[in-house]
């Protein structure tokens, strides 16, 4: 601790601060546009300038280390003039456009300007004015309004990991750009929007939509990965206009994925808002909620409940995914699966299928090795932490990758493309067990590339040997993560969407559909199946966009998006979220728990839900981690067990490299691929992944 | 396309030898600091200018993102991306020569050599013109290069005697 003068007033603040940190936590406000407490500092806006009593020349604050007995002055003459100063400066080359400009109404620039600008500007030469930057499909550039932070400098540097932007030029010519023409590849481009502090970098596709004032701001949760980032959803009547980040220091801390928050558009396009019925003409038709009801519940009376099959998609909630699984049970029904085809992945144990380090706990890991797991395209925001941990060092040399080599944002080692690595890596004299023996805080990763294979259960065994052989969970510390790529999975394994007694798991479904020994196959907006298990069973597709699902079903029941319910999700680290409605649902749709309470009623359960709520605390009640506070990590258990070889086989390990089964980072779900945004992100950026290799 | 010329044959071991040596003058985290002797003498073997190539040849050498190399050579005058005609004249326009009159110094240049904007190549296609930053040399303001060369305490006849003597040495190189 020290004590510093600020205006007038003692304060005791702790070491190590900066004079800016040090004020604001005082609740004194400076004025600034470069300084942003995620980011390196630059110093070189100077509109935090204070003044020093020992210094003849006022200080810029964010870059001047706070030190004992300091006397500051932020509201001085001396401070005003100096600012007021740094402002006209600033505009001197602005152009001053904010009515024609898309930051408007929620610009740095233009609220400190309201402040410290001058009335009329006393420049009378010509403006200068800077060429538009390619900054490719979903940033816009408009690089005369840029006063040079080097804010988005620094962020493609440090956090994105790109080095490929750079201040170019001297004095009155410096202009943002990469020198050479070159498209940004980064998941995580868009946070740059955020971060300009002025209309230079704007929305794309959000250019001339809206004006801050008029959205409707939700709180919600994202579903594009498993990550489950907070996001805030703005709306103008029924529409989503636009998605940002929302500060979580857990999760997302305050960036988004491209995915994230350019994929709204999907949420208009190829939407499923009325009810729809296939005639024995074979051809789908409108139809009514009346009649596509009394088809589904006549099918499911008729059929056997081992006839009966469900498979639930990736963006479903945990209500929906619990009800549907209440109602199979009620028609005794025991094969259903929320994990995708040829996913090994024991459900018994909570902490076997999560990421039991949690993101923020990446930061302490010493020792890390990644398993058929390539976090950029599976989960960018994991990709950026691990960058984090990356860059505060002695991550080198302890990093390793087991899998195709994709490209990453940090240094990686890679030791090797096939399962069979993983039995060379458990030898002493591997570097890769060498750096894990040295290691207090050692993770692994799985991805899930090393999961949905066919000789997954066998990777799993040599994964849960590396686990005991490393160390990996100790009494203090759990290093084993699995990433997920979908966000339902987590919740769908916790409300117990995973086969019961007896019956098949998503593989086993999908072979006896082929047969003709599932009779009603329930699609809970599950849209990655093949045509020719579509074929013979009768299908229900429950979800909000018409695709290969929709498009092979029998009835179809609309049902609203993420945007537009109120429901509970799981994020990979088992931490309980809640999404809320930034919209209506659209056209005719009803919420899930609405369509299955009424199925389940004329079936002849009794089920009493009148509102989302009572289905949710039915849910709490069967599942009490649900019951959890909303963002904490629900129970986690005191001690591990190690019982490893209860779960996988050690023979038939392939040759096959560990591939990622996302094909493409852009359009991984049925809204990323209904959006048009994605679609030109991927004609321009490309953002595959791998080909789909199924293990069949 | 004159950006993707090739590089002169020596260009690599030359600036590899350079490194070596420069190597231990720089402590083993400040490796960077090469990067300025390094694309001088790049500058040098390219003919007086830096192709895309040189600069990222020298990021390489030195490990470093090509961006932060562009940026240092987009940064500095005595750096050129472009080609350069044989002859370059810098007029330094800092505080100190402006105060000695380095403005008309800077229009009697454009007039004399035929540079229609700030900066550019003269009429005869022989001279590159230029404003300089500060040359450090504030003691003889105002200052103007003449390819690398200092002179100062100049008025317009002394310019008119350099640009004279620039032109006489083309008559005698071609």
């Amino acid at each position: 601790m020290m004590r510093i003068r600020i205006d007038g007033q003692d304060y005791h603040v702790d070491d190590g601060l900066t004079v800016f940190e040090a004020c604001r936590r005082q609740g004194i406000e400076i004025p600034h546009f470069c300084y942003h407490e995620r980011l390196a500092i630059a110093g070189n806006c100077r509109m935090c300038l204070v003044e020093l009593d020992s210094s003849p020349k006022p200080i810029a604050s964010c870059a001047m280390p706070a030190a004992e007995g300091m006397d500051i002055r932020t509201d001085s003459p001396m401070v005003k003039k100096a600012r007021h100063g740094v402002m006209e400066f600033l505009l001197i080359n602005h152009p001053l456009d904010c009515p024609i400009c898309d930051q408007g109404g929620e610009c740095d620039l233009q609220d400190q300007a309201m402040a410290y600008g001058r009335f009329h500007s006393r420049f009378d030469e010509n403006k200068r004015a800077v060429a538009e930057k390619p900054f490719g499909p979903l940033i816009k550039s408009s690089m005369t309004r840029c006063i040079h932070c080097t804010r988005c400098v620094r962020f493609a540097t440090e956090v994105a990991g790109i080095e490929d932007l750079g201040a170019l030029g001297r004095g009155e010519n410096v202009e943002i750009g990469t020198y050479v023409e070159k498209a940004l590849t980064s998941e995580l481009s868009g946070n740059m929007i955020d971060l300009c502090p002025v209309g230079a970098l704007t929305s794309k596709p959000y250019a001339f939509k809206a004006r801050s004032w008029e959205l409707r701001k939700t709180d919600s949760i994202d579903v594009m990965d498993a990550v489950g980032s907070h996001i805030r959803l703005d709306s103008r009547g029924t529409e989503v206009m636009r998605v940002l980040p929302r500060r979580c220091d857990a999760i997302n801390e305050e960036w988004i994925s491209d995915k994230t928050r350019f994929a709204y558009d999907g949420l208009k396009l190829q939407r499923l808002d009325r009810p729809w019925l296939r005639h024995s003409d074979g051809v789908l038709r409108p139809s009514d909620w009346q009649t596509i009801e009394d088809v589904c519940v006549e099918k499911i009376k008729q059929t056997d409940g081992t006839r009966i099959a469900a498979l639930a998609g990736e963006l479903c909630d945990c209500e929906s995914m619990f009800m549907l699984k209440e109602l199979l049970d009620g028609v005794s029904c025991p094969h259903r699966d929320c994990r995708p085809f040829g996913t090994f992945l024991p459900w018994q144990e909570r902490w076997q299928y999560l990421f039991n380090t949690t993101i923020a706990g990446i930061e302490e890991a010493d020792a890390c090795l990644l398993i058929g797991a390539y976090p950029r395209y599976e989960a960018a925001l994991v990709e950026a932490r691990l960058r984090k941990r990356y860059l505060q060092g002695g991550f080198q040399g302890r990093a390793f990758r087991v899998g195709t080599k994709l490209p990453a944002h940090w240094q990686i080692e890679d030791v090797g493309e096939s399962p069979h690595s993983l039995t060379e890596l458990a030898d002493s004299g591997h570097r890769v067990a060498q750096a894990f023996k040295q290691a207090k805080k050692p993770m692994i990763i799985v991805g899930m590339g090393a999961l949905q294979r066919s000789d997954s259960e066998a990777i799993w065994h040599h994964i849960m040997a590396l686990v005991q052989a490393f160390g990996v969970i100790r009494d203090d510390w759990n290093g084993f993560n699995v990433l997920h790529t979908r966000a339902s999975m987590v919740g769908g394994m916790d409300v117990g969407f995973v086969p019961s007694q007896g019956g098949e798991a998503r593989k086993g479904i999908e072979e006896r559909a082929r047969q003709g020994s599932i009779d009603v196959l329930w699609l809970l907006g599950e849209d990655d199946v093949d045509e020719e298990t579509l074929k013979k069973p009768f299908v229900i597709y429950q979800g909000h966009h018409g695709e290969r699902g929709a498009s092979a079903a029998d009835v179809i029941v609309p049902v609203p998006a993420y945007s537009e319910k109120d429901a509970l999700y799981m994020n990979m680290e088992g931490r309980l979220q809640r999404g809320l409605p930034a919209v209506p649902p659209l056209g005719q749709a009803k919420e899930d728990w609405r369509v299955l309470t009424d199925m389940a009623n004329r079936l002849g359960q009794t089920w009493a839900y009148q509102s989302q709520r009572d289905a949710r605390r039915a849910m709490q009640k069967a599942y009490p981690l649900f019951a959890e506070k909303i963002g904490n990590i629900a129970a986690k258990k005191e001690k591990i067990e190690l019982s490893y070889r209860q779960n996988g086989h050690s023979d038939v390990l392939n040759d096959t490299p560990l591939h990622s089964p996302l094909v493409n980072y852009y359009q991984s779900n049925v809204i990323a691929r209904a959006s048009q945004t994605m679609g030109r992100c991927v004609s321009e950026l490309g953002g595959a992944v791998a080909t789909k290799e199924k293990a069949k | 396309m004159s950006e993707n010329q090739q590089l002169p044959e020596s260009f690599a071991t030359e600036l590899e030898s350079l490194y070596r040596r420069l190597q231990p003058k720089y402590p083993s985290v400040g490796q960077n600091s090469a990067v300025l002797p390094l694309l001088h003498h790049a500058q040098q073997l390219c003919g007086g200018w830096l192709p895309k190539a040189a600069m990222d040849h020298v990021a390489r050498l030195l490990d470093m993102a090509p961006i932060r190399v562009y940026e240092v050579v987009t940064f500095h005058t005595m750096f050129h991306t472009k080609p350069m005609p044989k002859h370059c004249v810098g007029v330094c326009t800092s505080l100190p020569c402006w105060l000695r009159g380095a403005d008309k110094l800077m229009a009697h240049c454009r007039a004399r050599l035929g540079v229609r904007h700030e900066e550019g190549i003269s009429a005869d296609d022989n001279v590159y013109l230029m404003e300089q930053e500060c040359l450090g040399a504030c003691v003889d303001a105002p200052l103007v290069t003449v390819d690398g060369v200092y002179h100062g305490r100049l008025d317009e006849e002394a310019v008119d005697k350099l640009l004279r003597s620039l032109r006489e040495d083309n008559h005698v190189g071609s």
